[in-house]
């Protein structure tokens, strides 16, 4: 027929959509049907959605309220390293939550840095476990995001609006409520609802640094739930609790949000003629950038002594996560790669619903409605790295949905054409067309899901016995039984391993691609 | 003969009637001001477009509801003529089979074909290594081993000198 003449099928990409749409809406159901509600919210489970809310609040405002000078600064100055420390800012999306955790102990920490400082003083140390410390992993992570969201919306201005500006002589406090005033009300609502979405899922950070009755986050009552007391049908209701959270903020998150560009074309500085202050703007940049920076180096730091003398457990484990990540970059392109097909030749299709709806599940729901389906059949701790594998990937599918699609919808729409000419139908333009055109966008999907999945410490958690861990749920045992050598070297090894797969990845996309 | 009867071919709100048959053998040209429906004729005619009511026929076969790369068609567009990430080579081939996969004697055809065309050892080189008469020229050599009744040209040769 030649009216829907398309050079592939929709077809795959729909049975892989029903799939993700399966999982996910199959194991919410499984939750919501599990959830005992005769039992009620008991005072615990109101304390976890207050503290889960208030810290969500406070390290978004916190975050965004830093982003803002900080893109301000970036936007208006030229320097050298300006391109590698926005690159950086990039860097924490992809970053193991625990490496960060570790650094950030080891700077903030009761015995870290600042508090030897404090101690030499007379002061007395930074208590760093609690409520601020969640938040301080949270803005550490959701700075930089912030920042780049900000730096967009500073970037988008038109030059032309500077210049006008300058001719009639407007600077400073003017300037600001001319130009950048109106951008921010654009931009910020957006960047709140973003980040407070992402902090509401939670849980490797309240797992370290929260806990106790005052730190616990819904995420983090639902594995305890599940590992102190086993108490499924309380977990199943933690469950809808936080879905109905999630999904709420998510919602928001895209009604408000218009989709961060990845970075594309954030290097390029404005010109501006209002001078402003450059030590202030020094200022902010360099906080920002020691603040990211001070954390790693000191994973770095402490990591190189641990680093050659790994006890096995660790070694194993960091294989494990290898292949787990591997198996989860697969599953996700299997499932990624068909779904951006259909969604280039189909616009508006329910695929593309089914791609954006991992937003609104956290990763210990799915995880719960899983784990409540696979026990009748068989011992779920069994199956733990292949739902972990599945998990991660369901999970990396609304971002690398995001970085594929465009991309296909322009294979499909330069090539389509000669391609049908040719008689170049499904598989052939598939193998032939679509992937080797689209392999750059293919290869930093695949390293995004690469190094997400191997940072991941969430399903894991829940699933696994004391036999068998990923790195970095290794690394917190080692962490909780005081190891902190080899959890150092472990941390270390899992940031080398995250960021050369994602390297790896990203750049055997780009190898040889032409344009 | 290549017979348009009674063809409607909508184009957003533009509209082209066609009513033409046209020889086996001869050169046909399609002259008129830009915006008069030149592409829209020769795309309908590929099968890219449809045609809302009507009939194209090749040699009394009814071609309306074929797919494009199934007609007895080669066409040329004016732009986007090759795969970038393909050789000159891997382009001609497609010409005679869509999986690029060839028999011996089918790989003598393609080079044949492109030394015809002037682009002899030039075989291996991928559209960005040529220059843009070049790449017109591997597009020729994929129409020559395509071997089709019809060939549409749709301005293919802007870059084309006298070879």
């Amino acid at each position: 027929m030649a009216r829907s003449a398309q050079p592939v099928s929709s077809l795959p990409g729909v049975a892989a959509a029903l799939l993700v749409a399966a999982l996910i809406l199959g194991t919410l159901a499984a939750v919501a049907l599990r959830a005992e509600a005769g039992h009620g919210f008991s005072s615990s489970d109101w304390a976890a959605l207050k503290f889960t809310l208030t810290q969500a609040v406070l390290s978004a405002v916190i975050s965004v309220g830093l982003a803002v000078p900080v893109a301000r600064a970036l936007a208006r100055r030229r320097f050298k390293g300006r391109s590698l420390l926005i690159a950086l800012l990039g860097a924490p999306f992809i970053l193991p939550v625990i490496v960060a955790i570790l650094g950030l102990l080891q700077v903030f920490g009761r015995s870290g840095w600042i508090s030897e400082v404090l101690v030499y003083f007379g002061a007395s140390p930074i208590r760093i476990y609690g409520l601020h410390g969640v938040v301080l992993a949270h803005v550490f992570f959701n700075l930089p995001l912030a920042t780049r969201l900000i730096l967009q919306g500073w970037q988008e201005v038109p030059s032309e609006r500077f210049r006008l500006a300058a001719q009639l002589g407007c600077h400073g406090w003017s300037l600001f409520r001319l130009i950048e005033l109106p951008m921010l009300k654009r931009i910020l609502p957006g960047a709140l609802v973003v980040i407070f979405a992402i902090c509401l899922t939670s849980f490797a950070v309240a797992l370290t640094l929260g806990g106790g009755p005052r730190a616990t986050t819904i995420e983090l009552a639902i594995y305890q739930a599940f590992t102190y007391d086993f108490d499924l049908g309380r977990a199943a209701l933690l469950s809808a609790l936080q879905l109905a959270l999630t999904a709420a903020a998510a919602f928001a998150a895209l009604k408000l949000s218009r989709g961060e560009g990845f970075g594309a074309g954030l290097d390029r500085a404005i010109q501006r003629w209002d001078g402003g202050t450059p030590i202030l703007d020094s200022f902010w940049i360099i906080l920002a950038a020691v603040f990211l920076l001070l954390p790693l180096s000191a994973v770095a730091l402490s990591g190189v002594a641990g680093l050659f003398s790994l006890p096995f457990l660790v070694i194993k484990s960091a294989l494990i996560s290898v292949g787990v990540a591997s198996a989860s970059t697969i599953i996700l392109l299997l499932l990624a790669l068909p779904m951006a097909a259909a969604i280039a030749v189909r616009r508006h299709s329910p695929v593309e619903l089914a791609g954006i709806l991992g937003l609104a599940a956290s990763p210990l729901v799915i995880g719960t409605g899983l784990f409540i389906i696979i026990r009748p059949w068989a011992n779920p701790t069994d199956l733990a790295l292949p739902v972990t594998a599945l998990v991660n990937a369901a999970m990396a599918l609304p971002f690398a949905l995001r970085i594929l699609v465009p991309a296909a919808k322009d294979t499909v729409s330069r090539h389509g054409r000669l391609a049908l000419s040719l008689d170049m139908e499904g598989w052939v333009f598939f193998t032939r067309v679509f992937i080797p055109r689209m392999r750059p966008q293919i290869g930093f999907a695949a390293g995004l899901a690469a190094a997400l999945s191997m940072g991941d410490l969430g399903v894991i958690a829940l699933f696994a016995d004391p036999e068998i861990a990923t790195l970095p749920l290794q690394i917190y045992r080692l962490m909780g039984a005081y190891k902190m050598e080899a959890a150092a070297g472990g941390a270390l090894l899992l940031l080398v391993l995250s960021m050369s797969l994602f390297w790896l990845l990203d750049r055997g996309g780009r190898w040889h691609a032409e344009a | 003969m290549l017979k348009l009867e009674s063809c409607i071919i909508a184009n957003g709100a533009f509209q082209l009637h066609a009513n033409v048959s046209m020889e086996a053998g001869s050169s046909v040209a399609v002259i008129g001001p830009s915006g008069a429906g030149k592409s829209t004729l020769l795309e309908a005619i590929a099968g890219f477009r449809q045609i809302s009511k009507g009939h194209v026929s090749w040699m009394g076969q009814d071609l309306t509801e074929l797919a494009p790369g199934k007609r007895p068609i080669a066409m040329l567009f004016q732009d986007g003529n090759l795969f970038p990430h393909l050789t000159a080579e891997q382009n001609a081939a497609l010409g005679l089979r869509p999986s690029g996969k060839l028999s011996k004697t089918e790989q003598a055809q393609v080079s044949a074909a492109l030394e015809r065309v002037g682009l002899a050892g030039m075989g291996t080189r991928k559209p960005a290594e040529l220059s843009g008469g070049q790449q017109s020229r591997v597009a020729l050599a994929r129409v020559l081993v395509q071997h089709r009744d019809l060939l549409l040209l749709d301005e293919p040769s802007p870059h084309l000198a006298q070879p």
